[in-house]
């Protein structure tokens, strides 16, 4: 469909930032008191002190996939679109982090089971009551540029982050340079998600190649410390690497060069891949390509498993207006009632979709296996709505992207809606709509996209807070629900954490029905030709993949 | 012996008639299309009564199901049944049709009767207003109509009559300025006629035939710039069946169940064609010194 | 003939100027905010205020639009919100791919047309000319996106002999540039090639039933001579003067083709623009591609005014 533009950019927008914009679903240990992460790999290879994330890899793939051929170009389609890919601080959809990763950095990374591990720093220490975070940056590390990468190139990236605004840093105080390889980020005040979001989310740019060249050129360009470099780069059509042969890690890249292609259609894109013009394709995620491409053997579904980088997508009412039904959190829990969920999700995602009915995926620590949740009970929708004064229904509307399963799974919860007296007229729009209605408030039902990492005091504060990036202007914002917020966030230890998640969950769902009813958990998955090798699509992360150990056998 | 039928002797306006019915339906693939016409007008008009389901109806449970007895064109992905969709679809495109054509023929005829008969500066700004709006590619235009006023049905046939209209401004403007030459308009200004009812009396008639014929083979276009808008996204909301939207939704299973975006296409294809053919005919029936071109 | 290209120079200049009023007028309507669709959900209020001073959004409508035209004259066209680069970059880059699919499709649709049209008018009342007015008429009734997307699926997924999406440069590869563009130019020809066999047939067939080819005919020359050398050329008036307004259809129609086929275009540009409320874009390509058909326009009445003499004479 070419609604799929309109559909793509909606969801790209909406799911990139949604996927922890400003952080990351991190791993649930509160890392305010060990210095050193574990590094948890299941090969007896390297020692976690100093390894990088990289290397790790490398042991991996070694062990692996068999003898490593080098070179060759790999094609990859995607429909994410970046408009900058060199200057790292406007890249902010978390779905252009696959391209930052080809040539560029971070200070620390994940492991296939979710934990902090080092890339360019190899200790790290998180001081909670200092409110401090330190890091010690891998020694003999040099920019594309053969510049090296140190305290400063550090503290001038930060720098530059914070200046641009970025959501990430806008805790840091200030950072300073302790000596050539040890930085000390200053924060405003603690806060335990601050580690992740300074450590994965910022991405090292050469200060001395941004200096003589500027940041136009930076902006269409790169000089990282990543594998390759930026060689070409067409807005809206494609962009090109090629290896960065000063690269850290001897003899990699293994791959000559990477080539993206963007698409504005998400069936050309699949049919692209069917005949093998593309050897990889990113976020397909849509339950139709799933669907297209089942069966094929040689071609094989990336999906991460750890819960990095994992969203959820529901229909959320607008509760803001007094004027409006949904402000009456019997008319919340109506609808919650009126829908046979389960079927809708099932049948229309061809089963691909998992269900969630909270703000987490099944499984993961935050998510309350005590929730009562809704089951399918149309009676029970009626009587709440004669409850809250509605006997005779009412009218509104249900916005959606025009993807098939948005469409269609709006069309079907119309039609559910309608036999309990609630007239929602199907509304498609675009991208554009949606982010003005995400960031300024709708009216009537909407796709509610939420970051469902483990860490409901950041994602779920996003929304929750009366001035939230996302949601937060359509909605009610009840007291109570703010206090435990807060209390989260104030946790000093994992347990207590949980606890007070739970419990958040079960105010928010069962009581209040605020955010109206999560549909299914949705991590980008990622599909890939099975001669490419090494990639580690989604591994660590939903959004992240290693270009470095990637290779073609054929 | 057999009673001589006596000749049937027909008064002009019936001779007139029978002589333009008779040029209309001379070939064959004019009859084709003016039954596949009546076809799709019965099928718009009754669609509750000759569909044999409701088209919004839903069936998960019986999804992208190949053509059977139960359904006669299968199923879509949400086990709607694809026949009834495509007789409420022929409402869809019949009104677009034809609520953006009224649109454009009235506002466009009222245009080019006022540029070509009162001339001067107000011909010439609406002329040079018509002329930029055709230098803007329909589709464009559309889009960009369609995104202000958003979709649905109504704002579709708002977005294409404006789109359209140019087109019979110029054309009812050309037949004013050569009709105004005719003596017996001169005429009826001399005898006092007021402008307005001068323009109605004796110009608007002849105006009227070409514009038909431009107003049937604009239907045709108007359908088909309905079911690309449709397809970019732009068009009809769902769950309304639109033949357009119905191609695009079935882009995505084009390999495994093709029926469900062919099927539509077909329709729009014989809709457009049929209203050409008969577009066509009704210029040659209605014109004389095209009589013979055929 | 003079004062007559000037007048139509005159009216030329007085439809650029509208254009460019509907167009920023009609931009300026659509609602969302382009800086906030760029920027993504995780910018802030500080971001947002920046990006929209740097791009002059904060000033009065009318100020913009005077900026806008004045940038005009120095050739200069703005900025691109989505992409960051100048939109007059932009469009060089997608002008190249938007040719080489509209520009093969116009004259193959022209020169397929005007034979099919000639055969057609030569023919008239025989099978011939029933089968191809018939294959022509459902040409013209035959969407865009349908017929490519079956071609598509039959040649490049099932017999994979074309590539089902993409465009690559001439200089990279002469041969995949060329199996590139064959599905997008069949398809965008169709529809023109319909609509010309159909126009050439009809303007043919009305020139043929004059006296001066009666004439011709009963000197004795050649039904050759007759049919080319004296009806076709007079038939061609009509048929060029409507090249003027396919020339805004084939850049119109390219956007639906680009689209499907994933080829880097201007259509392409305009429809992720639109979505994106992305003013400079929009208004800079709208622009630069009315102007195109009001030259083409202008161009093609000067032609004609020069052939019939007629025409001049308003």
């Amino acid at each position: 469909m070419r609604k799929k533009v309109i559909a793509i950019l909606l969801t790209v927008t909406m799911t990139a930032a949604m996927l922890a914009g400003c952080g990351n679903s991190g791993s649930s240990s509160d890392s305010s008191t060990e210095p050193v992460q574990e590094e948890n790999t299941e090969e007896p290879a390297t020692e976690e002190d100093s390894a990088t994330a990289e290397e790790a890899e490398t042991a991996e793939s070694e062990a692996g996939g068999g003898e490593i051929k080098t070179g060759g170009t790999l094609r990859v389609g995607t429909v994410q679109s970046p408009s900058v890919v060199g200057f790292t601080p406007e890249v902010t959809n978390n779905s252009f982090i696959q391209y930052l990763r080809c040539a560029y950095e971070s200070l620390l990374y994940y492991d296939e089971a979710g934990n902090i591990v080092g890339q360019l720093a190899s200790e790290w220490e998180a001081d909670a009551d200092a409110a401090t975070l330190t890091f010690k940056l891998v020694d003999g590390v040099n920019f594309a540029d053969g510049t090296p990468f140190n305290a400063e190139a550090v503290k001038w990236n930060i720098e530059q982050y914070i200046e641009t605004g970025r959501s990430e840093t806008n805790n840091i105080d200030s950072v300073e340079v302790v000596d050539d390889s040890t930085v000390t980020v200053k924060l405003k005040e603690w806060n335990s998600s601050s580690l992740e979001m300074i450590g994965f989310f910022i991405y090292y740019m050469s200060p001395t190649t941004f200096d003589e060249k500027g940041i136009e050129w930076m902006r269409a360009n790169s000089c990282g410390t990543g594998p390759f470099v930026v060689s070409g780069f067409d807005q809206g059509v494609s962009i090109k690497y090629t290896k960065n042969e000063n690269y850290r890690v001897e003899g990699q890249p293994y791959l000559d060069g990477i080539d993206y292609t963007i698409f504005g259609d998400s069936t050309t894109l699949t049919n692209a891949l069917k005949a093998g013009e593309v050897d990889v394709l990113t976020y397909g995620n849509d339950c139709d390509i799933m669907k297209d491409l089942e069966g094929i053997t040689n071609i094989i579904t990336e999906k991460n498993s750890n819960g990095l980088g994992v969203e959820s997508v529901g229909i959320i009412p607008s509760s803001a207006e007094e004027s409006d039904p949904f402000y009456d959190a019997k008319v919340r829990q109506a609808l919650c009632y009126a829908v046979d969920w389960d079927q809708i999700v099932t049948a229309l995602s061809y089963g691909y979709y998992e269900r969630t009915n909270q703000w987490a995926a099944p499984g993961a620590a935050t998510y309350n296996t005590d929730l009562k949740g809704y089951s399918y009970d149309p009676e029970k929708a009626k009587a709440l709505l004669a409850e809250a004064g509605y006997a005779d229904g009412f009218d509104t509307v249900i916005y959606s992207a025009s993807t098939g399963f948005q469409q269609n799974a709006a069309t079907a919860i119309s039609a559910s809606l309608a036999e309990v007296g609630i007239n929602a007229s199907v509304e498609i729009i675009d991208g554009a709509k949606g982010n003005d209605m995400m960031a300024n408030g709708w009216s009537g039902l909407y796709w509610h996209y939420a970051s469902v990492g483990p860490d409901l005091g950041l994602y779920m504060g996003r929304h929750l807070d009366v001035n939230g990036a996302y949601y937060a202007k359509g909605i009610q914002h009840p007291q109570d629900c703010l206090d435990l917020l807060n209390e989260i966030r104030a946790a000093k230890d994992e347990t207590t954490k949980v606890d007070l998640e739970w419990q958040l969950q079960e105010k928010i769902y069962d009581e209040y029905a605020l955010f109206g009813m999560p549909l299914y958990v949705n991590a980008p998955v990622h599909m890939r030709y099975d001669y490419v090798e090494g990639a580690q699509l989604a591994k660590v992360h939903a959004v992240t993949w290693s270009p470095a150990t990637t290779w073609l056998n054929k | 012996m057999k009673k001589e039928k006596e000749a049937k002797v027909l008064t002009p306006a019936q001779e007139r008639r029978k002589q333009f019915l008779d040029t209309f339906f001379a070939t064959i693939p004019v009859r084709i299309g003016f039954g596949i016409i009546a076809v799709m007008i019965v099928c718009a008009v009754f669609a509750p009564l000759v569909a044999p389901y409701d088209p919004y109806t839903q069936d998960l449970t019986n999804m992208l199901q190949g053509m059977s007895g139960a359904h006669f064109f299968g199923t879509d992905a949400l086990g709607r049944d694809l026949l009834s969709r495509i007789i409420y679809g022929a409402r869809a495109s019949l009104s677009v049709g034809l609520v953006s054509t009224l649109i454009a023929g009235s506002v466009g005829i009222a245009l080019g009767l006022m540029a070509g008969y009162l001339g001067k500066w107000i011909d010439a700004v609406i002329m040079r207003v018509m002329d930029a709006m055709m230098s803007i590619p329909v589709v464009i235009l559309a889009l960009f109509i369609g995104s202000i006023l958003g979709k649905g049905l109504g704002n579709i046939m708002l977005c294409i009559g404006i789109v359209m209209m140019p087109g019979y401004a110029r054309m009812t403007r050309g037949q004013v300025l050569s009709v105004k030459q005719l003596d017996y308009v001169t005429a009826g200004k001399i005898s006092g006629a007021t402008r307005m009812k001068n323009a109605v009396k004796h110009i608007l008639p002849n105006c009227i035939a070409p514009n038909l014929v431009l107003a049937t083979m604009n239907l045709g276009t108007a359908i088909l710039t309905e079911a690309g808008l449709s397809y970019l996204g732009m068009g009809i909301n769902p769950p309304t069946a639109s033949w357009g939207a119905m191609v695009s939704d079935g882009y995505r299973y084009l390999q495994e169940y093709p029926h469900i975006a062919i099927i539509p296409g077909i329709f729009i294809i014989l809709t457009v064609w049929a209203f050409n053919v008969c577009g066509d005919a009704l210029r040659d029936a209605t014109d004389p010194r095209l009589r013979g071109t055929r | 003939m003079g004062k007559y290209v000037f007048k139509r120079l005159g009216q030329s200049l007085i439809v650029v100027f509208i254009v460019t009023v509907i167009v920023f007028g009609l931009m300026h309507l659509l609602p969302g905010d382009p800086i906030q669709i760029y920027l993504g959900d995780t910018a802030t209020e500080e971001q947002i205020a920046y990006y929209t001073k740097q791009f002059g959004l904060d000033q009065p409508l009318p100020v913009q639009y005077i900026r806008w035209i004045g940038g005009l004259f120095k050739g200069e066209m703005g900025r691109s919100i989505t992409y960051s680069i100048d939109v007059k970059e932009l469009l060089l880059r997608r002008v190249a791919s938007t040719l080489s699919v509209t520009f093969p499709a116009f004259v193959l649709a022209l020169l397929i047309g005007i034979c099919l049209g000639v055969i057609t008018s030569t023919h008239r009342g025989r099978t011939l000319d029933s089968l191809l007015t018939s294959i022509a008429n459902v040409g013209i009734a035959t969407p865009a996106f349908w017929i490519g997307m079956i071609l598509v699926y039959i040649f490049g997924l099932k017999l994979k002999w074309l590539p089902v999406q993409g465009y690559i440069p001439f200089s990279e590869s002469p041969s995949d540039y060329i199996k590139c563009l064959v599905m997008p130019v069949i398809v965008l020809t169709l529809g023109h090639l319909s609509s010309n066999t159909r126009q050439t047939r009809s303007s043919m067939l009305e020139v043929i039933s004059q006296d001066y080819i009666r004439t011709a005919r009963s000197k004795g020359l050649s039904e050759k001579t007759v049919v080319y050398k004296h009806a076709l050329r007079n038939a061609l008036i009509p048929i060029v003067t409507m090249m003027g307004g396919a020339v805004g259809a084939l850049l119109g129609g390219t956007v639906v083709i680009e689209n499907l086929f994933n080829i880097p275009g201007v259509g392409a540009l305009m429809l992720t623009a639109i979505i994106n409320k992305d003013y400079m874009v929009v208004q800079n390509v709208t622009f630069v591609i009315a102007v195109a058909v009001v030259i083409c326009n202008l161009l093609i009445d000067i032609l004609y005014g020069y052939i019939d003499p007629r025409i001049r004479v308003e």
